[in-house]
């Protein structure tokens, strides 16, 4: 019964031993074992690389905006769902910001690029009746960061929401009619009951989002990603691929997939600590 | 009934409207590529809004329709959603129901080996050295095999087959059903729940994935629909629809074309839609419990 074990082993522990091609010169006719060592040659490249603290600071700086801005907006979202007294309108809502979340990133990244160009997109046809402005976004790189981090909340607003509607939902509903018999209006019972029972929910996953702090999502930036744009896109998903697969730097882009995935590992297990204490062993990893 | 005063009442009114802005956000983009998928050239090309299409023109379909490279992407992609998501159920249910049990030899060892590839992988590169050196490279079982090691999937059947009481196996066994027999006509039976919440998830990562295509796959006719569809909508490859493009006076205009591809390819998600819906809570809620 065991049997599937044995996908564990080839395909997720045979990666793992392929990493010691970080430690050698690999070329493909010699193979992962006869490539000739080379040490800790491309960890020194690595630290001198001007790209790669180029990847890393790209990496970090998208995972900060979206902390700041994608992070709570299905926390706000829910709660004014949750405000609206209409169940239709409700419904409606739902199933209108959830749908995005179905569709790959080539489609929406396709859409998107549709909508934002200078010519004949709806976005910029919008901002020129409004300003009187075009923008020229796919090619202008101070707007990249900006452009994942909404695109991001647009496809996933909806169906990020889903687990905080559900905390809202388990809240005791004579809490708020005791809330209201003492006279609160409605701003206090939110502020006073609805934020601080999702509290819980919200600070677990906000830790656990720390532990996927060095990862991107491929699938949306690769997409959406342009070479005038490296300068502020790239990532490191996007930069192992490209200079790995692309132009056969194997050893030293592994190297740096080496570096990402022990700092990645160290950074899961500091949030699944930190989760583990502030809920007292109730919600963790493990 | 809750009385509202003024400012609360105002309140709501500034809620439905936001609310109603967002979802306008999320739907608009699919109403307006509909339209322009269905529009003829000029109006095609018209900057500005497109709730319906003005001048319908079915040159589009006609020739996205008549692209045998989409056919190609949608055999490939289906062969990979049902087949796949078949067999990453099956081995995760394989996985999991001995991992169920707590007088399983080893258990604790296996659990961990299977936990520790959450938090650390090999990462691209050598996993691309990987696939070559053991033929999957150009080859359709790409797609599927390496997806059935799924831990995170595994973990989840592993918490809902810990719930189904024992003693209904147990009377099974006193009835001389083997264990094969006891998973097949007991266990999967009771998961029902789970294992389709699952099969949406997977169905779902398998009809949109393209990263292992772009990664394992060079051969034009072993491509999904994604790829198709990148090299259509993001590198602006619409030649493969253009040796048919001098056929009629007005041809439609490119926006059409990719258009017309994008709903070529969500049309099967959009019918599914309605009937995964009520999936959908119970999905992200199984997977919130602590392992």
């Amino acid at each position: 019964m065991l049997s599937a074990l044995v996908f564990y082993i080839i395909f997720c522990y045979g990666p793992m031993y392929g990493i010691i091609i970080a430690f050698k010169d690999f070329n493909v006719k010699a193979g992962i074992l006869g490539s000739p060592w080379a040490g800790f040659k491309h960890f020194k490249r690595l630290f001198l690389d001007p790209e790669f603290f180029k990847i890393i600071r790209n990496t970090l700086l998208i995972n900060l905006y979206q902390l700041l801005f994608a992070f709570p907006a299905p926390v706000v979202f829910a709660i004014m769902l949750n405000e609206i007294g209409s169940k239709r309108y409700r419904r409606f809502i739902q199933t209108a910001t959830y749908l995005p979340h179905f569709i790959s990133w080539v489609v929406m990244a396709g859409l998107l690029i549709y909508f934002l160009s200078p010519t004949n997109g709806i976005v910029n046809y919008v901002l020129k009746a409004l300003t009187g402005k075009t923008i020229y976004f796919m090619s202008k790189k101070e707007y990249f960061r900006s452009i994942i981090v909404i695109s991001g909340i647009w496809k996933e607003i909806g169906w990020n929401s889903i687990i905080y509607m559900a905390a809202i939902a388990a809240i005791d509903q004579s809490q708020y009619e005791a809330a209201i018999c003492d006279g609160a209006n409605r701003f206090q019972r939110m502020w006073h009951i609805t934020i601080p029972s999702i509290l819980p929910t919200v600070s677990v996953l906000l830790i656990m989002s720390l532990g996927s702090f060095l990862g991107s999502n491929f699938d949306q930036v690769f997409n959406l990603l342009n070479p005038v744009l490296y300068e502020t896109g790239d990532v490191f998903d996007t930069y192992v691929y490209r200079v790995g697969l692309t132009q056969f730097q194997y050893s030293y882009t592994t190297a740096i997939g080496l570096f990402r995935s022990v700092v990645g590992m160290i950074l899961i297990v500091i949030a699944n600590f930190l989760s583990n204490k502030l809920s007292n062993g109730e919600v963790g990893m493990w | 009934m809750l009385k509202y005063s003024k400012s609360e009442k105002v309140f709501e009114i500034f809620l439905y409207i936001i609310l109603g802005i967002i979802a306008f956000t999320t739907i608009y983009p699919f109403i307006h590529s509909f339209s322009i998928s269905l529009s003829d050239r000029g109006e095609a090309l018209r900057t500005g809004w497109h709730f319906y299409p003005k001048k319908v023109d079915l040159e589009s379909y006609r020739r996205v329709l008549s692209s045998s490279q989409i056919w190609i992407g949608y055999a490939n992609t289906i062969f990979r959603t049902v087949v796949g998501t078949f067999l990453s159920i099956l081995f995760t249910i394989f996985a999991a129901y001995p991992l169920s049990k707590k007088y399983l030899p080893f258990r604790s060892f296996f659990i961990s080996m299977i936990f520790f590839t959450m938090l650390f992988g090999g990462g691209m590169i050598p996993t691309f050295i990987l696939i070559k050196d053991i033929g999957l490279y150009n080859n359709r079982w790409v797609y599927i095999l390496p997806g059935i090691a799924n831990a995170y999937n595994t973990f989840v059947m592993i918490n809902f087959l810990k719930n189904i009481p024992a003693s209904l196996e147990e009377s099974a066994r006193i009835d001389g059903a083997a264990d094969i027999k006891v998973l097949f006509k007991i266990v999967i039976p009771l998961s029902t729940p789970v294992i389709a919440t699952m099969a949406l998830w997977n169905g779902v990562g398998h009809w949109n994935s393209f990263m292992d295509n772009l990664l394992y796959v060079t051969e034009k006719d072993k491509f999904v629909l994604q790829e198709v569809l990148r090299q259509i909508l993001i590198q602006d490859r619409t030649d493969s629809f253009a040796a048919l493009l001098k056929t009629v006076e007005k041809p439609p205009a490119g926006e059409s074309l990719k258009m017309a591809t994008v709903m070529v390819s969500i049309i099967p998600v959009i019918i599914a839609y309605p009937f995964l819906q009520r999936y959908f809570e119970k999905g992200v809620l199984l997977g919130s419990i602590k392992g």
